[in-house]
């Protein structure tokens, strides 16, 4: 049996973008991570379904969001997530794993947390971005039919 | 590095000087030098200060590559013994219990005296904060020709070397 293949978090860097073209890196985070796509279903059961269990039927997929967390430094590139917040910037997004992989998205910062400040704890920063159609994985792509073109600009 | 720092601050120090015992020589040169890392070597000078660090984590670790420069944020647990002995010749009391503990006091408030966010070490390390204290005897030792007792002082200090 082969050994197991395992990746460690350093290196993972998440990027902004508001062309596609010029990407920053957000700098000094601890962790990011999308809370999971879901599948929003609809109840089809009716007389004639079968068993005894619903039939559900899932009519559309949202991605959700992304949490990110980490140490607050005051650098530029932390600053401006909260500026594209304050402005509802929709903006481009891609995570790099450290495995040579891409995940690329569209998102608006729909939570910043610019600072938390405790006794005997180090400055903080957060936020959440809310992914705006679906995340183009190594293995998959937009499924750009299925959103508004005026709003994504397929 | 720290620890040189934390020894050139405290035997510089003008309230914990007075506390230090000295050797004779050290008399002589008005060297305050009862500051020990580790170990408190065989008949060496009392009442002293022994320092040990316990552990040392990075405390601002993040998923960014790393390089060798200086200036990593430590959130280091340090532990200061304060060592005295019976007889000895503190100016302040004869008993090496209450010496320790005389010791001990002071250099907690000189410690966190350097809980400003900003305070430096002779050497240039930068004290960033510090906190989270805690104080207790240890039991005493069978010293040469006296008991010796110890009161320990173990504190976490947040800090940046610069070099």
């Amino acid at each position: 049996m082969a050994n197991p293949q395992a990746y460690n978090g350093r290196g993972t860097v998440l990027s902004y973008s508001i062309d596609s073209v010029t990407w920053t890196a957000v700098p000094q985070i601890q962790q990011f991570e999308p809370d999971g796509s879901k599948q929003i279903m609809e109840d089809q059961t009716n007389l004639s379904s079968p068993g005894n269990f619903t039939q559900p039927f899932p009519v559309q997929v949202d991605s959700g969001e992304f949490t990110f967390s980490g140490i607050y430094s005051g650098a530029l590139a932390q600053l401006q997530l909260g500026a594209y917040h304050a402005s509802m910037t929709l903006l481009y997004w891609q995570a790099q794993l450290v495995d040579g992989s891409f995940y690329t998205f569209q998102a608006f910062v729909s939570q910043f947390k610019p600072f938390s400040a405790k006794i005997n704890k180090l400055y903080t920063w957060s936020g959440k971005l809310r992914v705006v159609g679906g995340i183009q994985t190594p293995f998959t792509t937009f499924q750009a039919s299925a959103f508004d073109p005026l709003v994504f600009g397929f | 590095m720290i620890e040189s720092g934390f020894y050139s601050w405290a035997v510089s120090n003008s309230a914990l000087q007075p506390l230090l015992g000295r050797s004779a020589n050290d008399k002589t040169q008005k060297i305050f030098s009862a500051f020990y890392f580790s170990f408190l070597p065989k008949n060496s000078a009392r009442p002293a200060i022994v320092l040990d660090r316990l552990k040392s984590p990075d405390a601002a670790d993040t998923l960014d590559a790393r390089t060798p420069a200086p200036g990593t944020l430590i959130e280091a647990r340090f532990q200061f013994g304060s060592v005295a002995e019976d007889s000895n010749e503190n100016p302040v009391n004869a008993s090496g219990y209450l010496s320790a503990a005389l010791l001990s006091q002071a250099l907690r408030r000189q410690l966190a005296g350097l809980a400003t966010g900003n305070a430096d070490l002779p050497d240039g390390t930068l004290i960033k904060d510090v906190y989270d204290w805690d104080e207790f005897d240890a039991h005493y030792e069978l010293g040469g020709d006296s008991y010796i007792y110890r009161r320990i002082q173990q504190v976490t200090v947040l800090f940046q070397e610069t070099s």
